[in-house]
Formats: C-alpha cells, sequence, structure tokens
C-alpha cells in the first residue's frame, strides 16, 4: 500500500489537565475524502490542527509524505503549508476586508501572479461557488451559508493539494448542506486533491467520503471505509451510523444508506425480491448549468414517480449522490423487464426531461439495474455491483 | 510560607517567560524589514492611521499643554522678575519632556488601545491562525508594519507637538505681558541640538515601547489567564494602555537620566 | 481608503512632521546646517561659568555669532577656551576684546565683543587676546558684604 500523504504516530495532546489526544494512530489516504467523525469535543479540530502544524504535540509524531513534521526545518514547513488549505469551523474571515480581498489575500500576499491574474482567478471562483455578487461586501454583512462559501472560495483559490474541512456543514439548512458536499465532492473529482472533513453529519458523509475515521476519547475507534463501516455490528460504532435518527433525507423524502441497509435485512430471506438500481446520469450538468435547486427538483421528481410506482412500493432509497435504489418483489420477472418498467417510471418525468435538454449538449438520461437479491453479499456491495453493470435507458 | 514561597517563584517564572515572549516577538517583528517584500503599503497604511489620524489629537493637546506652561512659567517667573525666561522654560520642558511622553501617551489612547482590540479580536475569531495556516507569517503580515509606522511616525508627531506647543506658551505670553517678543529669541539662545535629539531619540524609543507592548498584548490575548473570549480582549486591551503608559514613564526617566 | 488617498494622507503629514522637525532644529534650535556662512575665532578666558554652548556673541547688543564649543585648555594656564562662530559678514579687528556679561541679573551669560581699530581683521580660526572674564556676582556680593569693596 502506498505511504499515506499524512499519518500520525502516537498523538499525544493534553491542555492543561485535559488530555485531547490520547495515542492517535491514524492515516490519511492521499487523493481521497476522508471523514473523520466524531461527537463533539472529542478532539477533532484539535486532531486537524495537527496535521496543518498549527499545533505541535507533546508526544508522538506527524509525517507528512513519510517527512516528520518536527524534523522540517521553517521554509520546509512552509513548502508544505503551502500545499494545504484549512477551512476553520468559524470560517475565520477577515471581518475587516472585503469578500474579494478575503479570497484574494492568500493569493497576494505568496506573491501570485499580477492584480489582474489574480482578480480572475478569484472572480472565477466565486462565479463557481455563486457568491460574485457579493464580492464587495464585508463578511458580517452576508448570510452564514454566505460566509461559509466564501471561506472555501478562500481554501480553494490556492489550488492546494490537501484541503482540511473542519465542520463544513454544521449550522447549514440541508440544501447548503447538501451543496457543500456536493461542492467537495464535485472539486474532489475535478481538481483530485485530497480531502479531510472534520463532522457530525454522519448520513450524509457516506454520499462523498472514501473513506472513515472515528475518534471518540482520544483515541481513533475505526478506521476503513463507509461500506465497512455500514457493514459493522459492534454495538460501539452503530450511534455513528444511525443514531441521529434520521433515516429519511430531509429534502428528497428518499430513505438513506442505513435505512436501505436495514430494509434489505429485513427482505433478503423472501423469495423473488429485486433490487432494482437507477443512477441520473447528467444530474450534475444540470447542477452546474442550471443550479442546485434544479438538481434536487429532478431527484425528487424522479422520486416521488418511483415511489408512486409499484417498484417503489418498499420505498425507495438514496444510495449515492445521484443514484436511486428500490426493493421490489417480482415473481417471474426478468431484468428487462424490470429495466424497461423504470424507463416507462421515469420517461414521464416533464421536468427532468425538460432541464435535461436545457442543462447543454447532455441530456439526463437514467442508468438502470435490476439484479435479483442475494442474501449472501452486503447490501451495499450488491448495489455497487449493480451500477458498474447498469445499462443505459432512453428518458 | 511555603506557599508564598512558590507563589513568588511561579511569578518569577512567568515574568521570564512573558519577557523572553516578548523578546522573541520584538526580534521577529524587526528582522521583517530586511526582506521588504509587501510590506511597503501597509507600513503606508499603518503610517496614516498612527500618524496621519493622531495628529489632529496631539496638536490639539500640545496648543493647551504649551499654553498651560505659558500661563503657569509666567506667574512663577513673574516673582523673580525673570519672565524673559518664559521661552526658555516652555521650550525646554516641551522639547526634553513633555513633548515625546504627551505624544506617546496620546498615541497609545488612540492608536495603541486600537491596534490591541484589533488584534485580539482577530486572535480569538482565529483570522490569526487562518493566516499561519496560509503559510503568512501573522507577526509580519500585521506587526512589523505597526511597529515601523510608529517609528516613523513618533519623531514627527513629537516634532509637530513640540512646535505647536511653543506657539500655545507663546500665545499665553502674548495675553498675559507685553514682553512676549523676546520668547522666541530667548528660545533660539537657549534650546540647543542635544535638547532635540534627545527629545527625537525618546520618541523614537517611545514609539517603539508603544507599538510593540500593544502588538504583543492583543497578539497573545489567547495566552491570558484570567479571562477568555471578548473579556480577554477587553483585558488585552487595557493591559496594553497601561503598561505601555508605564514603560513610556520609565523609559522616560531611563533616557533623561543616562543621555540627556 | 483609496491607495491614492492612502499616500497624498500620510505624504502630508510627513511633510508636516519634517517641517516642524526642521523648524525646531534649524530655528529655534540654532542649528547652522552649513558652515559656509560663518568663520569661528577663538578667545581664552580665565572662567566662563554659566557661558553655554549655544549662547550668542554680540557686538553692541546685535548678535554677531554664536558660542560653538567650550573646552579647558591645559597648556594655556587651565584656561576656557571658547570657540566663537561669526557671520561671514562681520569683519573683527584683530585688537577687538571679548568680555562675558549677563543679561540682567539672573539672565543668560552671552559673550561681547568690543571692537577694536586695527585695519587688519581676525581671519578665520583667528583668537581675541584681550579678554575680561564672567563676572562671579556671589564673589562681588560677598566682598560687598564684607568690605573688600571701597566705595
Amino acid at each position: 500500500m502506498a505511504e499515506p500523504l499524512i499519518r500520525f504516530e502516537n498523538v499525544r495532546k493534553a491542555f492543561g489537565e485535559k488530555v485531547v489526544l490520547d495515542g492517535v494512530s491514524l492515516d490519511i489516504p492521499q487523493n481521497a475524502i476522508t471523514a473523520i467523525i466524531g461527537k463533539s469535543g472529542t478532539g477533532k479540530s484539535v486532531l486537524v490542527k495537527h496535521a496543518i502544524g498549527l499545533l505541535k504535540p507533546d508526544a508522538g509524531e506527524i509525517f507528512f509524505q513519510g517527512q516528520p513534521y518536527s524534523r522540517m526545518s521553517r521554509a520546509q514547513l512552509g513548502e508544505v503549508k503551502r500545499r494545504l488549505s484549512y477551512m476553520f469551523q468559524n470560517n475565520a474571515l477577515f471581518d475587516s476586508l472585503s469578500v474579494f480581498e478575503n479570497i484574494e489575500l492568500p493569493l497576494r500576499e505568496r506573491g501570485e501572479g499580477t492584480p489582474k491574474e489574480r482578480a480572475a482567478r478569484v472572480l472565477e471562483v466565486c462565479e463557481q461557488l455563486d457568491i460574485a455578487s457579493a464580492i464587495d461586501q464585508y463578511p458580517k454583512a452576508l448570510s452564514g451559508g454566505m460566509q461559509k462559501r466564501v471561506a472555501l472560495a478562500r481554501a480553494l483559490v490556492t489550488r492546494p493539494e490537501v484541503i482540511f474541512f473542519d465542520e463544513p456543514t454544521t449550522g447549514l439548512d440541508p440544501l447548503r448542506k447538501n451543496t457543500v458536499l456536493t461542492m467537495i465532492a464535485q472539486y474532489h473529482a475535478r481538481l483530485g486533491f485530497t480531502a479531510v472533513i472534520i463532522t457530525h453529519d454522519v448520513p450524509d458523509i457516506f454520499f462523498v467520503a472514501q473513506a472513515v475515521r472515528i475518534l471518540d476519547g482520544g483515541h481513533v475507534i475505526f478506521a476503513g471505509t463507509p461500506l465497512e463501516l455500514e457493514a459493522q455490528a459492534q454495538p460501539s460504532l452503530r450511534p455513528y451510523l444511525d443514531g441521529q435518527g434520521i433515516l429519511t433525507e430531509e429534502l428528497t423524502g428518499l430513505g438513506n444508506r442505513p435505512a436501505f441497509i436495514a430494509q434489505t435485512q429485513e427482505v433478503q430471506e423472501q423469495p423473488d425480491m429485486w433490487l432494482v438500481t437507477i443512477r441520473l446520469h447528467g444530474l450534475r450538468e444540470i447542477r452546474d448549468y442550471r443550479g442546485q435547486v434544479a438538481a434536487f427538483s429532478c431527484l425528487q421528481e424522479a422520486a416521488h414517480a418511483l415511489q408512486k410506482s409499484p417498484l417503489g412500493k418498499r420505498g425507495v432509497f438514496r444510495v449515492g449522490p445521484e443514484s436511486l435504489a428500490c426493493l421490489t418483489h417480482a415473481p417471474r420477472a426478468t431484468e428487462e423487464d424490470l429495466v424497461r418498467q423504470v424507463a416507462l417510471i421515469l420517461g414521464a418525468c416533464p421536468t427532468a426531461s425538460t432541464l435535461g435538454t436545457l442543462s447543454g449538449r447532455r441530456r439526463l438520461t437514467f442508468v438502470a439495474a435490476a439484479a435479483p437479491l442475494r442474501a449472501d453479499t452486503h447490501p451495499l456491495v450488491q448495489i455497487h455491483n449493480a451500477l458498474t453493470t447498469a445499462r443505459g435507458i432512453s428518458s | 510560607m511555603r506557599n508564598l514561597l512558590s507563589r513568588l517563584g511561579a511569578g518569577t517564572i512567568s515574568l521570564v517567560e512573558h519577557l523572553g515572549r516578548y523578546a522573541l516577538f520584538c526580534l521577529h517583528a524587526l528582522l521583517q524589514p530586511l526582506r521588504p517584500r509587501r510590506l511597503w503599503g501597509k507600513t503606508i497604511a499603518q503610517i496614516a492611521f498612527i500618524g496621519a489620524g493622531s495628529l489632529g489629537i496631539v496638536a490639539l493637546v500640545a496648543l493647551f499643554t504649551g499654553m498651560v506652561l505659558g500661563l503657569q512659567g509666567y506667574y512663577t517667573l513673574i516673582k523673580f522678575s525673570a519672565e524673559g525666561a518664559l521661552g526658555t522654560v516652555v521650550a525646554l520642558s516641551l522639547v526634553r519632556e513633555l513633548g515625546p511622553v504627551l505624544t506617546a501617551i496620546m498615541v497609545v489612547a488612540r492608536a495603541g488601545s486600537s491596534t490591541a482590540a484589533e488584534l485580539g479580536i482577530m486572535r480569538i475569531s482565529e483570522q490569526i491562525d487562518a493566516l499561519e495556516t496560509m503559510d503568512i507569517d501573522p507577526v509580519r503580515h500585521l506587526v512589523t508594519p505597526r511597529l515601523v509606522a510608529a517609528l516613523v511616525a513618533f519623531p514627527l508627531l513629537t516634532a509637530v507637538f513640540d512646535v505647536v506647543g511653543i506657539f500655545g506658551g507663546y500665545l499665553a505670553a502674548h495675553l498675559l505681558s507685553s514682553r512676549a517678543g523676546i520668547y522666541f529669541s530667548k528660545i533660539q539662545s537657549t534650546l540647543v541640538l542635544s535638547d532635540i535629539s534627545g527629545g527625537f531619540i525618546k520618541a523614537v524609543v517611545f514609539g517603539f515601547l508603544v507599538m510593540s507592548v500593544c502588538c504583543y498584548c492583543g497578539f497573545h490575548t489567547h495566552l491570558r489567564r484570567d479571562s477568555a473570549g471578548a473579556r480577554g480582549v477587553s483585558a488585552s486591551t487595557t493591559s496594553a494602555v497601561v503598561q505601555s503608559c508605564v514603560y513610556v514613564l520609565m523609559a522616560d526617566y531611563a533616557i533623561t537620566s543616562f543621555l540627556m | 481608503m483609496k491607495t491614492s488617498t492612502l499616500y497624498t494622507v500620510v505624504g502630508v503629514f510627513v511633510l508636516l512632521g519634517l517641517l516642524a522637525a526642521g523648524y525646531l532644529t534649524l530655528t529655534l534650535g540654532n542649528t547652522t546646517l552649513f558652515a559656509r556662512g560663518v568663520y569661528t575665532i577663538s578667545a581664552h578666558f580665565g572662567s566662563v561659568s554659566g557661558l553655554r554652548v549655544g549662547s550668542t556673541v554680540e557686538i553692541s547688543g546685535v548678535p554677531v555669532g554664536k558660542v560653538a564649543d567650550i573646552q579647558l585648555d591645559q597648556e594655556q594656564f587651565y584656561q576656557a577656551r571658547v570657540v566663537m562662530q561669526i557671520h561671514n559678514a562681520i569683519r573683527i579687528p584683530t585688537d577687538s576684546s571679548a568680555a562675558i556679561k549677563t543679561s540682567g541679573l539672573i539672565g543668560d551669560k552671552y559673550v561681547q565683543i568690543i571692537p577694536g581699530a586695527d585695519e587688519k581683521n581676525l581671519s578665520d580660526g583667528g583668537s581675541i587676546l584681550d579678554t575680561k572674564s564672567a563676572l562671579d556676582i556671589e564673589e562681588m556680593v560677598s566682598k560687598y558684604v564684607f568690605g573688600s569693596v571701597k566705595q
């Protein structure tokens, strides 16, 4: 296995009498989105502040690409810092500077480019994050969500290799929460940086994270992929999966992955159960060209159509950023039948097809797959297999 | 007894800790102009704030200080029929003592307190940490321009204070007596270069003391043990103002006794 | 504030400060930046008590220069050597005399030069030989009190 980007070895940190990190060892893989989960006050922020060199550990060592921080010179540490960005929990925007100056500051202070080039980069990032209209305002005059996006813009503008997000979704409404997470996932896909997200919005994070680390009582109690976490039966980990009690996505009315797993486990012993998975191809383009709300209404429409059909009787679940799944009891059905059925249901969605056509060169297409539900494979693995073999259907 | 001794020890350790941190802080800030890239604009802005912004209040205070000196000096000197020496009295006390000291105290009240509060708020809202994560040296970015600006602005403000104060004294003398004519020639014949240069040395030293102490207090708001948050900022501002005034007066005595 | 406005404000401030400093040092402090306008002469006195660097040099009550330096001359019977800067336009005959006077009873000491009649004038670095020291008021008063001054 390749050397992780950042590795903690037995890191201990105490503030006075209070031990916050008690021998933490963990690694952050390169080019992936890692979620660090923990209840509030378990030292997640402290952990990450160590990773960016803002705090020094009392004991233990932190390695960046195999190089220990403690043996780096100031210049080397500066080099490392230039490759990192950190988005603070409370944004830490410079309140006496305008939004533009805030975002430009890291570029200007590092002496990157001419003023014109810098302005162009700032404007580009502001356009992408939909804050271009607020560019001359001061942070305090903006709403919480806007401030968050300004902070994100400031973190992105230097084109870092690693970005740390400290509670990026805390205190945001569900729509914004999804926007921020999708944005992170999108940027990650496009720019290929390494992202570390600290959060306690557990169900949401599973859509974007590829690695999960759970911190509790100063120790790492779980390290693995979201799939592995969901497959864990350890009672101590249950609260991190569904302890939030949010089994239905607030916005779309869809079930989420834990709900899906629960439902699957209930029915997988029954005969003639089919797993139907649908990927909404082009949802990302709609989001880019028409905005978040349009994308959501597409998703919502598709979900409602499925829920009203016989296919969705046992619930429709959102199992990925643009993937839906439902379980159906269909004796004597073939895969062909089920896929055709999906095509009929989704083909009747007016908004989705209109928006799909409007969204640029690509149209919104649906990719569906149907497979008999198996009892011997983990439900999420089945979804993964189904999505990779899915065939296109026209909308 | 044991308790008392250990408290004394703890106090001493904390004092030495503070002094060491202060010395490193100042050294770090003062070494930055060796690489002046992108410091110029910020320094200009700080000169405008510390210097130009304080010009009005300094001139006003200087005018009345000079007038009071003229008034009091006149009543004292007339008892010896030496009212001709009024110019000398006013000019010497202004140039050697009151000019640098009162200028420093006015700037502490105006620019020093706001500097401490600004840095304190930046500290508690993690703006200083944010700079650190961007690999922007917060001391270089925030403290050096202020320190350099103070070193430039203090002597200039002091010169303005001296001149306005001397004219204030003249004004008082003119109102009181018709013998104001020899006021300026008296100053010319008694004021020597060492008086003036001593005053300027004081101004430079005070400028450094005031700004470094105010920046230090604000910058290290998070290390305060007695208070946190908004109250921490207020405590930092208070101690910045009190400490810089005390240090200015102490340094004043030291410079007068050693140099002048 | 706009950058250009900022620069103007700072420019005005620095100019004002420099003007004040210049007025203070050059006019009030009586400093000559360029020594071109003056020449120096010296004189030895038995006592210069009360005289200081910067004191004026007068002829018939008109200031013509100032004291630039005061030293103890150990070669010349421990007399005080006073170096004076005199304006170039003022010519002082070689046989002039110098005295240290007091303006008023307790006023400032100054050097008074009483010009002689010689046709030759003192050049730069020349010295006045005929001098009268400062009057010691304390001594005079005690002499008066103890009767050694004849009425």
